[in-house]
C-alpha cells in the first residue's frame, strides 16, 4: 500500500544522506588543507560550499512538497520534520568547514606556527562525532546521543585548553599573534561542528521515540 | 491518435489567447515532455448558459492531471468534453478546440465511438455491466475480432494492470456485481484500459469508495502512469496532491461560468500557488 509514497520518502532520506556525505567531505577537505597548508584544497572547499547550500534548499523543497502532497503522519511526520531541521544543521556544518578553509587562506602569508595538538585532537574527535551522528540517524539509534554527549564534553575540554594555549602563545610570541588567533577560530569552528552533531543525534532520538528530553 | 480520426482532421488553425489565468510551468512541461491533449479557448454552453469559459491547457502525455475546484465549477463538464461525452446531452454547444495529438476531436467528421476507444472513461460510481467479470473486461474488445486466446490474454493483462487479477482469477465467470465496491471500480478501470486507450478520464473514481479502496485506486493510477495519460476530477484535494503530477484549479466566475484559475505542477500548486483564489481554496478558506 502507498508504494509511491514509500519511494518518495526513501528518496528524501537518501537526499539527506547525500547532504551528510558532502558535508563530511567538506570538513575533511578543510582540515586536510589546514594540516597541509593547501591553498588549492581550501579554495575548492569554499567553491563547493555553494553546492552544499543548493543541496540543502533542494532538500527543503522536497520535504515541503512531500508534506503538502502526501500528508505524512506519526513516525513518517517526525522523520520529515527532522529532515527539514537537519538540512539546516548540516548546511551550517558545511559553513564551518568553509570558515576553516578561509582561515587557511588567511594564514598563507603569515609567519609559521606549528598547529597545536589540541586542534588535531579536536579535528579527529569532531569528524568521528559527525560520522557517528549520521550513522545513528540512519540506524535510528537512540542510544548514540548519550555517547556523543560524552564525546562533546571531551571536545569542549580540548577547546578550553586550546584557548589557554592561544592566550599564552599570543602573550609570549607576538609575531605569531595573528596566526594564533586564526587557529583559535579554527578550534571554535570545530567545537561548533561537534556541538551540532548532538542535534543530529537528537534527531535520531526524536524519530525513534517521538520525544527528546 | 488513430488513423481513423487523423485522416478526418481538417487543417484549421485557431488562435489560442491565454489571458487571466496563472499557468505556471505545466504548459512548458508539456512542451518538454509532449502533450497528449490540448484544450484551446474552449467554452461549452447548455442552451444559452455558458457552463465553462475560455479554457486553455495542455495535458502532458503519460502523466496524471487532476482537475480540482468547488462544486459547479465545470471540472466534470470539461472532463466529459475530452471524449465528447457531453454530446449525449441535448442543447450542448461548444466553442474552441480540443486536440488529441493533432486532431481536433470536435471536427464533425470524427467518429465519436472510435474517439472513445482512444479516450476511455471511468465514472464516479462503479458501473459494471450485469455480466461476468470476464465479459465486462472483454466488452470493448469484442469489436476487435480477436481470437479466443488473444481475447483471454487481453482480459488477463487488463486485470493484472488494474491490480485485480489475483482477486478474481478463480472466478472470472461469476457476476461482476458480486465484487466489493473497490474491486468493482478496479474492474471498471480494467474495462476502460482493455482497448488500450491513450487517455483515461476518471470522474471522481473514488468518491463512493472507502479509504483503503481509495488508496488502492491511487496506487493503481501511479502504476498506470507512463503507459496512459490520465485526467482525474476529484473533490478530494489530498487525493489530487497525492496522486497527480499536474493540477488545474477551476472556479465559477461572476457569470457562474466555470473557468480555469491556475494550472501547474502539483507540488507547486500545493506549496506555492500563484493565485490567491487557489491558495484560499486549498487552505480551506472557501469552497
Amino acid at each position: 500500500m502507498r508504494e509511491h509514497y514509500r519511494h518518495v520518502l526513501a528518496d528524501l532520506e537518501s537526499e539527506l544522506a547525500q547532504l551528510g556525505t558532502d558535508v563530511q567531505s567538506a570538513v575533511h577537505a578543510a582540515l586536510w588543507a589546514l594540516e597541509h597548508e593547501s591553498l588549492g584544497f581550501a579554495k575548492q572547499v569554499i567553491t563547493n560550499d555553494s553546492l552544499i547550500d543548493q543541496r540543502r534548499y533542494a532538500l527543503e523543497r522536497s520535504a515541503l512538497d512531500l508534506i503538502a502532497r502526501q500528508q505524512p503522519l506519526a513516525r513518517d511526520l517526525r522523520l520529515v520534520s527532522t529532515i527539514l531541521s537537519l538540512a539546516s544543521e548540516l548546511e551550517r556544518i558545511g559553513d564551518y568547514a568553509e570558515g576553516i578553509a578561509e582561515l587557511v587562506l588567511r594564514c598563507a602569508s603569515l609567519p609559521p606556527l606549528i598547529l597545536p595538538e589540541q586542534i588535531a585532537a579536536m579535528a579527529t574527535q569532531s569528524q568521528a562525532m559527525l560520522k557517528a551522528a549520521l550513522s545513528a540517524l540512519h540506524q535510528r539509534d537512540a542510544q548514540a546521543l548519550e555517547r556523543l554527549e560524552a564525546d562533546d564534553n571531551v571536545v569542549d575540554d580540548l577547546y578550553r585548553t586550546m584557548t589557554a594555549w592561544a592566550f599564552t602563545t599570543m602573550r609570549e610570541q607576538p609575531a605569531v599573534l595573528e596566526r594564533a588567533t586564526y587557529y583559535l577560530w579554527v578550534a571554535h569552528n570545530l567545537e561548533r561542528i561537534a556541538d551540532r552533531t548532538i542535534n543530529i543525534a537528537e534527531g535520531a532520538v526524536f524519530i525513534s521515540t517521538g520525544t527528546v528530553d | 491518435m488513430s488513423d481513423v480520426i487523423a485522416k478526418r482532421q481538417t487543417a484549421e488553425v485557431a488562435s489560442t489567447p491565454r489571458v487571466g489565468v496563472t499557468v505556471q510551468t505545466a504548459n512548458q512541461a508539456a512542451d518538454a515532455l509532449g502533450h497528449k491533449m490540448q484544450v484551446e479557448d474552449f467554452s461549452l454552453y447548455y442552451g444559452a448558459f455558458k457552463a465553462i469559459s475560455g479554457i486553455n491547457l495542455q495535458i502532458v502525455e503519460g502523466r496524471i492531471t487532476a482537475f480540482i475546484g468547488p462544486s459547479g465549477c465545470g471540472k466534470s463538464t470539461l472532463l466529459r468534453s475530452l471524449n465528447r461525452m457531453n454530446d449525449l446531452i441535448p442543447s450542448v454547444r461548444t466553442d474552441g478546440r480540443v486536440l488529441l495529438d493533432s486532431t481536433n476531436i470536435y471536427d464533425p467528421r470524427v467518429d465519436v465511438v472510435e474517439l472513445r476507444r482512444h479516450v476511455g472513461m471511468v465514472f464516479q460510481r462503479p458501473n459494471p455491466f450485469p455480466k461476468s467479470i470476464f465479459d465486462n473486461v472483454a466488452f470493448g474488445l469484442r469489436r476487435l475480432k480477436l481470437s479466443k486466446s488473444e481475447l483471454e490474454d487481453r482480459v488477463q493483462e487488463s486485470l493484472r494492470r488494474a491490480a485485480l487479477w489475483d482477486d478474481v482469477k478463480d472466478r472470472l465467470k461469476t457476476p461482476a456485481t458480486g465484487l466489493s465496491g473497490g474491486q468493482q471500480q478496479r474492474l471498471c478501470i480494467a474495462r476502460a484500459i482493455a482497448p488500450e486507450p491513450e487517455v483515461v478520464l476518471m470522474d471522481e473514481p473514488c468518491s463512493a469508495l472507502d479509504p483503503i479502496s481509495t488508496l488502492k485506486i491511487e496506487e493503481l493510477m501511479m502504476d498506470l502512469r507512463g503507459r496512459y495519460t490520465i485526467v482525474i476530477v476529484t473533490h478530494n484535494m489530498q487525493q489530487a496532491a497525492r496522486a497527480s503530477d499536474y493540477t488545474a484549479f477551476f472556479m465559477m466566475n461572476e457569470q457562474r461560468s466555470g473557468e480555469m484559475v491556475e494550472y501547474g505542477p502539483t507540488g507547486t500548486i500545493f506549496t506555492n500557488p500563484q493565485d490567491k483564489r487557489t491558495e484560499d481554496y486549498i487552505t480551506g478558506r472557501f469552497g
